[in-house]
């Protein structure tokens, strides 16, 4: 009891000496911090809560853009859900998401342990070399995959002396966007894994050296449990980069300024379409669906990802 | 000087430069505020070009063009939201008729018959008709985009077949077998998997009873004859292998003209030296004629044409109507559009003038071989011309509802399920189609 009240007392001494500081601040002190983080809280606020929270409330109105808004409860949603387009493009966006991803992180992390090891000389050209794909406009790219993929002309069936229709050909042109992501995406996680592996201790290495650990010994015992939190942070983002994916399906399907047909296009698309068709309810609710399974399948990741890294 | 005088001095110099500042007001020109999609400096060039032949208007006017969008969806949408804020109409809309009926239903188009009403006896049917939207003056046209075929006369004379004498679709089926066994790496047409979006509407649009939907929402795409023609035409072509496989706009699409791969194209007059850019790569630009399209799809028009629409409380609405209307619905304004942008006139005396001088068409001084080689009129001749008359006595318009754009993605993707036998029969495609437009448009009147 004695030590409670002794505590308490301790606590309550504590309290005064601070309020004392920041009654000894002044104004400017206490309103400093606060005014240089207000651009951002303003940015934030203006151009992004708002705007959500504007489409969130718009999701449940039939609303052509102007005039006047009529409410239509959760209709928009049980029509987004009810839609077979809307589950063919869950579907194929899922499919992009799974089929690059594996393969990219891979591939990067690959070659970010070969540049980062000795077997390598010349790192410096190696870098930029691997990165370039990643500052070349996701369009660009696009048009340049749609010649390299094109059935009569392409260089790809050129080389190969044949007249696969890889973009026609719904099943084997969704393969051609997954080679793109994976083409595009690998400077950038291998830019991001090399830095993942240069801040690992070596010391840690040398003393696996000393122990007579191999370098696969190595690489699988030390290096990828260490880089946990790296791969956790690379599958979380590029899962939610992927799930908001619009410009390579749509460049290399699309014609003349349409989108992509629906058996290779993005969930995205149902947005944009909608908006096109001036729908603007439900491109909104279309877009808080997607948000929730991009929030889920976050979860999801950390939740196995991140379990293991605690196990680690 | 006494105070009071000072006074006085000070305020008969006030009213002195209020009255000056009056007077350079009014005789400072009013900027009409003009959206379009793209580049604009054809637009640009055009105003300048305008302004020596109308000085008059010009001293009252000039004209502020703004690219808005990469592609007309996106100038929509940007009207969409001038519309909701109020405050930042512009002078004038270009959009394509596709897209009037969702605006004009609405409402929110000013009406322009009393501004065009001297001019409407020199424009043609085609103009007129683009136009009119349910009875009312709302646009100015700005290209009618009839359909034209254009195609290889040396191709088509060697397999002997006569575009013009093809009149059903088995005849066209059997031009496109005669070609085929003529030239076996050649095709009549191209047609692939996924056909171009304009391809729908502008078949479509031959039938003039065809339409989506009635006022009261009741759906005909399963049941009017005109769609079934549509898909089955469309199936039958593809599942023929009498097409070269590849869709308009595709990475193998130029390439096979160049290739001789492809001896024609069912395409419109879209302007801008389209096709000619096209051709003129070929092996062979001098071989290309054009013509209308085949008898039993002849009628129509591609999306309807390109139109100017002014919003209603446009800030300068009287003096931008007559701004366009000088522009596309004068014979010299009609011509000098032509002039720097291939888009042919809508008005009769513009299509009688470049008639004439596509007789014995003159290279422009100052302009390049290159270009001259380009030119409408050097390339065709009077063929275009002569086409794109006969075509305007054949325009018609789909009756767009305001939910044309969501309605052709739907037809768009029963196409392609269709043709991928997805579908097993065009009837199956047509009542899926319909089922999705009741479930996701509902009444397209009551957008």
């Amino acid at each position: 009891m004695e030590t409670k009240i002794h505590r308490k007392s301790e606590s309550l001494s504590i309290n005064q000496s601070r309020t004392k500081r920041k009654q000894g601040k002044s104004w400017g002190e206490f309103l400093t911090p606060y005014l240089f983080i207000f651009p951002f809280l303003a940015f934030f606020l203006i151009f992004f809560l708002g705007p959500a929270l504007y489409s969130f409330v718009l999701s449940f109105y039939r609303y052509r853009g102007y005039g006047e808004a009529q409410f239509a409860g959760i209709d928009n949603y049980v029509r987004a859900l009810d839609y077979h387009v809307f589950w063919t493009t869950l579907e194929n966006t899922l499919f992009y998401w799974v089929g690059h991803a594996v393969p990219m992180m891979a591939l990067a992390f690959f070659l970010a342990v070969l540049v980062n090891s000795k077997l390598v000389v010349h790192k410096n050209f190696f870098k930029p070399l691997i990165f370039l794909p990643q500052i070349v406009a996701s369009v660009a790219s696009a048009l340049v995959f749609q010649n390299f993929f094109g059935t009569h002309t392409g260089a790809l069936n050129n080389m190969l002396g044949t007249d696969i229709p890889w973009l026609e050909d719904m099943d084997l042109a969704r393969w051609a966007v997954v080679i793109l992501l994976v083409w595009r995406g690998i400077g950038y996680w291998f830019i991001i894994f090399l830095a993942g592996l240069t801040s690992i201790n070596e010391e840690v290495n040398e003393a696996a050296t000393v122990d007579g650990a191999s370098s696969f010994q190595k690489l699988f015992y030390i290096t990828i449990p260490l880089m946990r939190s790296t791969f956790l942070f690379a599958f979380i983002v590029d899962g939610i980069v992927t799930l908001r994916l619009f410009a390579e399906p749509n460049v290399l399907g699309g014609r003349g300024g349409a989108l992509a047909p629906v058996e290779m296009a993005p969930v995205l698309n149902l947005v944009v379409n909608n908006i096109r068709g001036a729908r603007f309810g439900d491109a909104a609710a279309v877009g808080w669906i997607l948000f929730v399974i991009t929030v889920f399948i976050t979860i999801v990741q950390y939740l196995i990802l991140g379990r293991r890294r605690k196990e680690q | 000087m006494k105070h009071r005088n000072l006074v006085h001095l000070f305020i008969a110099l006030c009213l002195l430069f209020i009255g000056l500042g009056l007077v350079q007001a009014q005789d400072e020109p009013v900027t009409l505020t003009i959206w379009h999609w793209g580049g604009i400096d054809d637009n640009n060039q055009q105003d300048e070009r305008l302004a020596e032949i109308y000085p008059e208007l010009f001293e009252r006017i000039q004209v502020e063009n703004l690219s808005v969008g990469a592609n007309d969806a996106e100038v929509y949408q940007q009207f969409r939201l001038a519309l909701a804020s109020g405050d930042t109409l512009p002078d004038a809309v270009t959009m394509n008729y596709i897209a009037l009926p969702e605006f004009a239903s609405a409402g929110v188009l000013e009406d322009l018959t009393e501004c065009v009403a001297p001019y409407m006896d020199d424009v043609s049917q085609a103009g007129q008709a683009l136009m009119q939207y349910d009875g009312e003056t709302v646009a100015i046209p700005k290209q009618a985009k009839s359909k034209l075929w254009f195609y290889r006369t040396d191709m088509f004379a060697e397999a002997g077949i006569d575009p013009t004498a093809i009149a059903t679709f088995e005849d066209f089926m059997a031009a496109a077998e005669q070609f085929h066994a003529t030239f076996p790496d050649a095709y009549l047409i191209n047609l692939g998997a996924q056909p171009i979006h304009y391809w729908y509407f502008t078949m479509l649009s031959h039938w003039s009873e065809s339409r989506v939907a009635t006022e009261d929402g009741e759906y005909l795409v399963a049941s009017d004859p005109s769609f079934n023609n549509l898909f089955t035409w469309t199936k039958a072509l593809y599942d023929a292998e009498l097409t070269f496989r590849t869709d308009d706009f595709s990475a193998d699409w130029n390439q096979a003209f160049a290739d001789n791969h492809v001896g024609s194209w069912l395409s419109a007059s879209w302007g801008f030296n389209w096709p000619v850019n096209e051709f003129s790569e070929t092996p062979n630009p001098e071989q290309w004629g054009v013509t209308l399209w085949p008898e039993f799809i002849r009628a129509g028009a591609e999306a309807g044409g390109g139109i100017v629409v002014v919003p209603r409380g446009a800030p300068n609405a009287e003096l931008v109507c007559e701004y366009l209307a000088t522009q596309f619905l004068t014979t010299d304004g009609s011509v000098n559009y032509f002039e720097g942008t291939g888009v042919i006139p809508v008005t009769r005396s513009g299509l009688d003038e470049l008639s004439a001088r596509a007789e014995n068409p003159v290279q422009p001084e100052g302009m390049s071989d290159e270009d001259w080689a380009r030119n409408q009129l050097n390339f065709w001749g009077t063929d275009l011309i002569d086409a794109m008359a006969a075509s305007y006595d054949v325009f018609q318009i789909f009756p767009y509802d305001p939910a044309a754009s969501t309605e052709l993605e739907i037809l768009r993707q029963h196409m392609e399920s269709l043709l991928a036998g997805r579908h097993e029969t065009v009837q199956d495609a047509l009542d899926a189609a319909q089922a999705d437009m009741e479930s996701q448009i509902g009444n397209p009147y009551e957008f």
